[in-house]
């Protein structure tokens, strides 16, 4: 079939929906693409969200990338408010209630959704879920009436959403099973900075405690009960995992992997033919481990969905397997890393040595310097890195994107610990952070020897 | 819930206490408390699947990993970097 009579359908209007469309449509001009997307816009950062909420970035406006009158002049026939109801494989259509629409090349990028705890008063009015921007704008002009928050686990989003509401002026209240922040991600020598900023600025952390019910007065959540205590609040936020919506790909019997991810090859085909998939509804390949993961981050949605856009108009696109760089900002604290850490690479028993120190970010006489945590985890017989994990005031994000391309390529202990940096006293040190944690590891691996 | 998706959220969640207690031994000073739950099933996956799976040499686990992670054990098509 000539690409130009192609008729693709996308079922996503995020990151992996959107900028499949929009490289289906560069690929194949002559295209037909319709987006189909249950919420109101597309083409914002949900990311951007949380900081609004915090008032440091003004307003959510500025978090709109480009407009729907953008895709309806480059062709792309968005429909906005539609959810798809079913897939046909069979009579290859998808269904928005009675109405069908055929499709040649289907795209899934119906994403993630939070992990809702199945306990007592999960639906009480006043529980929040931060993703959809037309929702955490309305929620924003509420919190100007709110006192006291609770939010729900210390994932990546809880932390973000936690310093946010702390800085602006809200009593908040963050609760978590875990002994550290991110536990199940990071370090904890990793995040002890980010928990003394965040305690810094007002939040209040409960670890080791597990919700055990939203307590309600008018159908409204009033407090929260914790296996410790019981936290009075005007809103609660839940901050779980990102789980993987696939409920219409699962019905249609579309093939779902072991972490409820659509499985997906390297050109983002699912087990169906002239079916692809792409964003948080996928597992895709961990490059160190080889093993699928699920729940990355938008920068992977938008690049998987360039990959599934472009073969789905008739192109030729693989996607490597994942080394997952990943950064953030806690409090006032970077923190970041590449691949596992060394909390995961003891979940998973792969045998590892750990290669520690702190640097600078600056020369140490400049105004700004602070304090850069790394941590290097290798292989102890082939000394390749296999992983690595950072905090500190600045440069967070550079290091985890450098590591991830050096790791990636094989780097080793070696490589990082006689590396060359640059040295700048507004901007580097002399001695590179990273460099100074290899060194460590070499001293590690010397009296392994 | 498929086996494979079984397996592997009780492994995961075991393995990854495991793993979070030995890290907080060796970094008390940035660790709390974990919230952990009791009872029998836990008994097991803490005291007899978590010992039994780290004794497997990685190569091996990683192999049984990877068959358990798709129907019949059949990845589909991707670079291999490790
Ligand atoms: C508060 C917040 C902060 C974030 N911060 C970061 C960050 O700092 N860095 C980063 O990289 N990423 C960040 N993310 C991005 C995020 O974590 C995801 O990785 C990203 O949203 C995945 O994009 P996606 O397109 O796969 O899925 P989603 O964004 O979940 O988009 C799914 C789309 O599918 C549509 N849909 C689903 N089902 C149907 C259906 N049946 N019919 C029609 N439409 C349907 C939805 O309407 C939506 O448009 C953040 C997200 C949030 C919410």
């Amino acid at each position: 079939m000539s690409s130009d009579n192609l008729r693709i359908i996308i079922i996503g209007g995020g990151a992996g929906g959107i900028s499949a469309a929009s490289t289906s449509k560069t690929v194949a001009p002559g295209a037909s693409v319709t987006v189909f997307t249950e919420y109101e816009d597309v083409a914002y950062s949900p990311c951007g969200i949380p900081f609004v909420l915090g008032k440091e970035i003004p307003d959510f406006e500025r978090l709109f990338l480009q407009t729907p009158e953008h895709y309806a002049s480059i062709g792309i026939d968005l429909r906005l408010r539609t959810a798809v109801t079913g897939i046909d494989l069979k009579g290859r259509t998808v269904s928005v209630g009675a109405e069908k629409y055929p499709w040649d090349r289907l795209i899934i990028a119906t994403g993630w959704e939070y992990d809702k705890p199945d306990i007592p008063g999960i639906n009480l009015e006043g529980l929040h879920y931060i993703k959809n921007i037309r929702r955490a704008m309305e929620f924003d002009k509420l919190l100007d009436g709110v006192k006291k928050v609770v939010v729900v686990a210390a994932t990546p989003l809880g932390i973000e959403i936690s310093g946010n509401l702390a800085h602006r002026g809200i009593e908040t209240h963050l609760v978590d099973e875990g002994a550290w922040l991110m536990s199940d991600v990071a370090d904890p020598d990793i995040m002890e900075p980010v928990q003394k900023s965040l305690e810094e600025f007002g939040t209040i952390i409960h670890f080791g405690e597990k919700v055990l019910e939203f307590r309600g007065r008018d159908g409204k959540v009033s407090s929260v009960v914790t296996t410790g205590r019981e936290i009075e609040c005007d809103v609660a936020i839940i901050a779980t995992h990102k789980k993987p919506n696939n409920r219409i790909s699962r019905e249609a019997g579309i093939e779902i992997g072991s972490t409820g991810g659509i499985v997906v090859d390297d050109h983002m085909r699912t087990s169906v033919k002239d079916v692809y998939a792409a964003g948080d509804c996928c597992e895709i390949i961990h490059g160190v481990t080889d093993i699928p993961i699920q729940g990355l981050s938008g920068s992977h949605a938008y690049s998987q969905g360039r990959v599934a856009g472009a073969n789905a108009a008739g192109a030729d696109r693989a996607y490597d397997p994942v080394f997952v760089p990943w950064g953030m900002v806690g409090g006032q604290v970077q923190m970041g890393g590449v691949s596992l850490g060394e909390t995961l690479h003891k979940a998973l028993g792969i045998p590892h040595i750990v290669a520690a120190a702190t640097g600078i970010s600056r020369a140490r006489y400049y105004p700004g310097v602070s304090r850069i945590r790394v941590k290097l985890i290798a292989d102890p017989v082939t000394h390749r890195v296999l992983g690595a994990q950072m905090s500190g005031g600045e440069g967070i994000k550079e290091r985890a994107d450098f590591l991830a391309f050096a790791i990636k390529r094989g780097a080793t202990i070696e490589d990082f610990a006689w590396m060359e940096n640059v040295y700048s006293p507004p901007i580097g040190a002399l001695m590179e952070p990273i460099a100074l944690a290899a060194q460590a590891g070499l001293a590690e691996l010397a009296k392994n020897k | 819930m498929a086996f494979g998706s079984w397996l592997r959220k009780n492994a995961e969640k075991y393995l990854m206490e495991a793993a979070q207690e030995s890290v907080a031994r060796r970094y008390p000073e940035y660790c709390a408390e974990s919230y952990r739950e009791k009872g029998l099933a836990h008994f097991f996956w803490k005291n007899v699947f978590v010992p039994v799976y780290l004794a497997i040499p990685w190569p091996v686990r990683r192999k049984i990993i990877l068959f358990t992670s798709y129907p019949g054990g059949k990845r589909p098509s991707w670079k291999k970097f490790g």
